[in-house]
């Protein structure tokens, strides 16, 4: 197990894992990482090949915190064992991402050519459809 | 402390000083010496072109060795004759790896449970050749991440650049494939027999599917990417709130809604 931050004075970390995992497949449920009190923690998880489930590898008390930020290759995660605030933001963003249409002829005008673009079109178009915002 | 030995490789040079060499050979007995425990730097300075490895090398990494590009402009190329032969290279990066091999493959790994690195690495046949340019032998469960490298077969249509022989079980990664010649050329480039496996994981910067029709055995091949861990920016007019904040959820939402307005039927 990992134990990161000191009971007195909390710590103020940062854990960049690229390709790199964290693994309790041999002990179910138990945290691979663990926080102290009043820590703070800095998390990136990115390029995860090869993927190994983070469920349930980070605990805490509810004095600490955890920032996540997560590429495209990790999906949130439970954490049932954190009981501190979690804030989780994706570092991949759709109008970052390229989409090529597979059949221009379904698009007026020039094709969208970015994920944010067709996504933002179609659900425009669906409001139009539906009489009203998307449920 | 405990870090690898830095050589160098400078061929065409003059007056080298240890650990600086100009003759292949002294890296050769080098490498041996330390057990592959090494980085092997590969400098141009004082060469045009493609530095020459011979016909007659024969060096093994044993699973340890990191081989460079350097200088002169931070990428280096390296020509290997037909009978040379690297083996068991652990890092490969910012370097340009060329033969047309016939007598043996160039580049060779035969250890179990080898992880291979490579960054900025190109792996491309010089010409037609008969041998494959990676060849990958038993026993061998071996773990390849690629990253900003790529596999040509463009001088030499149709053959794999990396061949596994045998029940070799091979797990490569491809990623951030920036600056490359064609979203398909990895296409053809992996080939091995019916007895080997092959887990491919792509990124989003390789396409779906790759293409290999001259590999026989069994293939996985899976995006790392969702479109749950991806975020997206809602016009929230559009949505009775919450709006959707990742790309998986606004699909999934507007499917619902389009298959409700499609009298329940499917999305064509």
């Amino acid at each position: 197990m990992i134990f990161m931050g000191s009971p007195s004075s909390g710590a103020y970390l940062i854990l960049l894992m690229t390709d790199s995992g964290l693994m309790n497949s041999h002990n179910p449920g138990a945290p691979v990482l663990v926080m102290g009190p009043n820590s703070v923690l800095l998390m990136s998880i990115a390029t995860v090949m090869f993927p190994i489930p983070f469920d349930n590898t980070i605990a805490g008390p509810a004095s600490a915190s955890l920032e996540l930020q997560l590429d495209s290759t990790q999906p949130p995660f439970p954490m049932g064992g954190f009981l501190g605030p979690v804030t989780t933001t994706f570092v991949s963003v759709a109008n970052a991402l390229g989409y090529t249409p597979g059949a221009p002829g379904n698009w007026v005008g020039p094709a969208p050519t970015f994920v944010q673009q067709a996504l933002d079109r179609i659900a425009a178009r669906v409001v139009t459809l539906g009489g009203g915002p998307i449920p | 402390m405990n870090s690898k030995s830095i050589i160098t490789w400078a061929p065409g040079t003059t007056g080298t000083v240890a650990p600086v060499y100009s003759d292949w050979n002294d890296i050769e007995s080098v490498v041996n010496a330390l057990q592959g425990n090494a980085k092997l730097c590969i400098d141009m300075t004082g060469l045009p072109g493609f530095a020459q490895v011979p016909a007659t090398a024969s060096l093994d990494g044993k699973g340890r060795l990191e081989i460079v590009g350097v200088g002169p402009n931070g990428e280096a190329e390296l020509q290997i004759a037909d009978g040379g032969q690297i083996k068991n290279v652990q890092t490969w990066r910012t370097i340009v790896v060329r033969a047309a091999p016939s007598a043996k493959p160039p580049v060779k790994y035969d250890i179990d449970g080898m992880v291979i690195d490579m960054f900025d690495a190109t792996f491309i046949y010089s010409a037609v050749a008969a041998a494959a340019l990676i060849s990958v032998e038993t026993p061998s469960y071996i773990a390849m991440f690629m990253v900003e490298s790529a596999l040509h077969n463009n001088h030499n249509p149709g053959k794999p650049v990396i061949n596994l022989v045998g029940n070799v079980v091979a797990l490569v990664s491809i990623t951030s494939n920036s600056f490359q010649q064609s979203p398909t050329q990895f296409d053809g480039t992996i080939g091995g027999g019916t007895g080997s496996s092959l887990n491919l994981q792509l990124d989003g910067s390789l396409p779906s599917s790759i293409s290999l029709p001259g590999f026989a055995g069994a293939v996985t091949q899976t995006q790392i990417e969702s479109a749950q861990g991806i975020a997206f920016t809602a016009n929230a007019a559009d949505w009775i709130s919450p709006p959707p904040s990742n790309v998986q959820t606004a699909m999934q939402r507007m499917v619902n809604l389009l298959k409700s307005l499609n009298g329940g039927n499917p999305i064509p």
